[in-house]
């Protein structure tokens, strides 16, 4: 056996591993509890847990706030994909830019910069925490982006003139989009819509935080059920139910994805974009981007307003807050202390996450045949659960292990490297794949050794799949909630959860010093994806 | 009857067409000839109404149609590089205009077969759009254009992505089904050939406004203006002073007709230069091209000016001493 062909199993055996212990066995554990509490299959028991009214209520609202919101971001984000795939404007490339933040951004900033929005503090007076409207609104302000980039980016590619033959042939404007355009767009529409759905559906931050205690999804009872009842039994078995409908979700998707591929000559957006001539495309450009403006920028904008705004009006007392310990503070700890643990953690979680996601997309980009592709099937299975299920299982099943992990702080980095990994792959994967064989072989033809030609062709490349992936472990461990919520120490909380905490209690001075903290939690979600962006750059 | 008069487009502070005003009448073929960036395709979608008119009236049949909408026209219009719906087969490619208008379903079936059997593709119906070669996807284009029987047809560049030898035969085939069509049709190419050999006049462009409107022989044998000379691929192109029945130009003194203008610019014609051991000009043979039914030479005269001549037969040999005759009637006048 060569090296190169022993070196493949050895790069894939490492982050199976790591999946096998954190991943699989956790949930296996849930598995069991759910499934055979106290050892003996009993399904009887699962189905009767699933029967309750309430489960049954929480699995419809699940559903449909789902539905409604991937329905309303879609109908929303659909003007936005045409604007920006058809038209060239000023700054367009920096508003494209910039209609992603909300989706980076954690749940927790998102969910606390609608309660600045709607809540009892609203500069505007109208309240509409607790309400629908608010988590609808969130779900809407966060996946914007993805039906904007996934629409937007295939939209760019068809020929507008599909639409002139059509309205040459008797077509009207809105004819010629749904008989001609729409059903070319309808794969992207349905991918971003199922994404989106996926995204709803595992709703956890925004529901827990905007809800109030009358909304449950699947996961925020999973959460009550665990924390507030104790009920593990309970949280297993709809855990299970979860996984399912995910698993189920994601099978549908991806055949529906192979079905409706549509062949057709694509155009790069450079030959579809011009600038907007007539006054009824300037006006529709507009008031696109003004709709953005207020949907996307109004919820930050209020955010940061309010973590300045205090008793006494404008100024940094929120923020001093931060530093000290009140009396009546449900954190053990000057709230200033989860900054440092959030970086400590989300920089462990880097460490862990990268090497292991590099080894992987090293294994997926380079192999071929369904042994590759079930490695990469494999690797994918966290994304049919939800951070809140890792979170659950590392309770369930951690205690269990030979060497006691139950209390150590170390499971918060191996959680967020555990949500985090599948994120990582996909992002990777597509740049080892950027190698261009021809490249090397060149290279090889001028006379490079094999040394030489890995160190200047496959080197920086590599170099930058690292760094995008470890831009991404990072950002992702800062914001990471769900996952964190089951097995954090009271002494020891990261940002999110902090502003949660300070959420959950009433108070002006509380909501001020929430507001505060999410304000810091944007600001270094958005620093640290601007300086790993900078380090691929250079 | 389409007419255009002194019709503007403009955006983004380029003017794209410039005052054109045309006529095409019943049953004509007008080609709009011009290179590229020449504002022809940007007419085209004017006429079609893809692109709003700065100013300036296109009325189809005697009607105004400023207030039309595109889809109300009537227009057929076959597309550069065909652009069919990609995901719907020949025959709903070709049915899509009849849909449109709403006919019945078995209309709409016989329909579409009669018009893919008029382009020669009976039995294509149920072929993907995308499986085609190039010259089967301009027929179905075409099908498509005609298949809601259009008052009006406008084809874009309809040969420009296909090879050589299909062209002259789809050439062929378009000028003979033009002939039978019996409509008003304007023909967008860049291709000189194209447009001589399909069109009942020519139209050529020029940066947005009409250089010369002339049927294909006039066009050729006396081209109006030094841009259409060009254009059709002529060089012996130059400044001329009359004197009598004598032109003084950079070549040396040519005999020309005694009512010619006194001066201006002139073409010599590259066929009616002939080598006469009595001609006026002297030179030297530099290049020959051997283009099939002539021989295209290139002279260095005397005084180091290059002379395009086309020969009958058999180039000297290069480097060879020649005299050459030039025959008034070949020399054109340019605007």
């Amino acid at each position: 056996m060569t090296r190169a062909r022993l070196a493949t199993p050895l790069l894939a055996a490492v982050p199976l591993a790591f999946l096998g212990v954190f991943f699989v066995y956790p949930v296996v554990s849930i598995l069991a509890l759910g499934l055979a509490p106290g050892g003996n299959l009993d399904i009887g028991a699962a189905l009767a847990v699933l029967g309750q009214p309430f489960v049954l209520d929480v699995i419809w609202f699940t559903l449909w706030q789902a539905a409604l919101s991937t329905l309303l971001t879609v109908l929303i984000a659909l003007p936005g994909a045409y604007v920006f795939a058809r038209y060239d404007f000023p700054g367009r490339r920096l508003i494209s830019a910039l209609a992603f933040v909300p989706f980076v951004l954690p749940t927790v900033v998102v969910a606390a910069a609608f309660l600045a929005l709607f809540g009892s503090r609203s500069p505007f007076g109208i309240r509409l925490d607790h309400t629908i409207f608010a988590i609808l609104a969130a779900h809407v302000f966060y996946n914007y982006a993805v039906v904007l980039r996934v629409v937007g980016g295939v939209w760019g590619q068809i020929d507008p003139r599909l639409e002139d033959a059509a309205r040459v042939l008797g077509a009207s404007r809105w004819q010629a989009f749904r008989r001609v355009t729409l059903p070319l767009l309808r794969p992207a529409i349905a991918s971003a819509a199922s994404v989106v759905f996926l995204f709803t559906f595992t709703s956890f931050g925004v529901i827990l935080l905007l809800g109030g205690s009358q909304f449950s999804t699947l996961e925020v009872e999973i959460y009550r059920q665990t924390a507030e009842l104790l009920n593990l039994r309970t949280a297993a078995v709809l855990s299970l139910l979860q996984m399912t409908a995910l698993v189920v979700l994601l099978f549908a998707y991806s055949r529906y994805q192979q079905r409706n591929a549509i062949q057709q000559r694509l155009l790069t957006r450079a030959q579809v974009a011009r600038r907007p001539r007539t006054r009824k495309e300037r006006g529709l450009v507009i008031a696109n981007l003004a709709l953005m403006a207020v949907l996307l920028g109004l919820p930050l904008l209020i955010l940061v307003e309010r973590s300045f705004a205090g008793p006494n009006g404008y100024g940094l007392q929120n923020f001093v807050a931060l530093f000290s310990t009140s009396q009546r503070s449900a954190l053990f700890v000057p709230p200033i202390e989860a900054i440092q643990n959030s970086l400590m953690f989300a920089l462990i979680a880097t460490l862990i996450c990268a090497p292991l996601g590099l080894m992987a997309a090293y294994v997926i980009a380079r192999g071929q045949g369904r042994l590759a592709s079930g490695f990469d099937a494999l690797l994918m299975l966290p994304l049919g659960t939800s951070a809140v299920i890792v979170g659950f299982g590392f309770l369930v099943a951690l205690g269990n292990l030979p060497f006691d992990l139950h209390t150590s702080v170390i499971l918060i980095p191996i959680a967020h490297a555990v949500v985090a990994l599948p994120f990582l792959i996909r992002a990777t994967v597509p740049v080892l794949r950027s190698v261009d064989e021809g490249l090397r072989e060149a290279a090889r033809v001028l006379g490079a050794s094999p040394t030489r030609v890995w160190r200047e062709i496959d080197l920086p490349i590599v170099r930058r799949a690292i760094l995008i992936g470890a831009g991404f472990a990072f950002a992702v461990s800062l914001g990471e909630f769900g996952a964190t919520l089951f097995i954090v120490r009271p002494d020891a909380p990261t940002m999110p959860v902090a502003i949660y905490r300070l959420l959950s209690q009433p108070g002006v001075l509380a909501f001020g010093e929430a507001m505060a903290m999410a304000t810091l939690l944007m600001a270094v979600t958005g620093a640290s994806v601007l300086v790993f962006d900078r380090l691929q750059v250079e | 009857m389409l007419e255009l008069v002194d019709v503007r487009v403009a955006y983004d502070d380029t003017v794209a067409v410039d005052g054109v005003s045309l006529t095409v009448n019943e049953t004509e073929t007008v080609a709009l000839l011009g290179p590229s960036g020449s504002g022809k395709s940007t007419l085209l979608r004017a006429m079609a109404g893809l692109e709003p008119l700065a100013s300036g009236r296109i009325s189809l049949n005697g009607r105004d149609l400023a207030a039309v909408p595109v889809h109300k026209r009537g227009i057929g219009l076959m597309f550069q590089d065909y652009v069919l719906f990609p995901q719907r087969d020949v025959r709903d490619n070709v049915a899509f205009g009849l849909e449109m208008r709403g006919d019945a379903r078995g209309s709409i079936d016989s329909r579409v077969d009669e018009v893919l059997a008029l382009v020669g593709l009976s039995g294509y119906g149920s072929r993907g759009a995308t499986e085609l070669s190039g010259g089967e996807q301009q027929r179905v284009a075409l099908a498509r254009a005609l298949a809601p029987t259009p008052r009006l047809l406008m084809l874009d560049e309809p040969l420009g992505a296909l090879d050589r030898v299909l062209r002259t035969r789809l050439l062929e085939d378009l000028a003979a089904m033009f002939r039978e069509l019996r409509l008003p049709i304007v023909y967008v190419t860049h291709d000189q050939e194209e447009a001589l050999a399909v069109a009942d006049r020519v139209a050529l462009m020029n940066r947005g406004r009409l250089d010369a409107v002339a049927s294909p022989a006039q066009l050729w044998s006396a081209p109006p203006t030094e841009f259409a000379a060009r254009f059709l691929g002529f060089n012996n192109i130059g400044d001329f002073v009359r004197e009598g029945d004598h032109a003084q130009t950079e070549w040396g003194s040519i005999p020309v007709a005694a009512d010619a203008p006194e001066r201006g610019r002139l073409l010599l014609r590259p066929d009616g230069v002939r080598v006469d051991a009595d001609g006026t000009l002297a030179g030297t043979i530099r290049a020959s091209t051997f283009r099939g039914d002539h021989t295209h030479v290139l002279v260095e005269l005397a005084n180091h000016s290059m002379l395009e001549i086309d020969l009958r037969g058999d180039s000297p040999p290069l480097d060879s001493e020649v005299r050459l005759a030039v025959d008034p009637a070949r020399v054109n006048f340019l605007s």
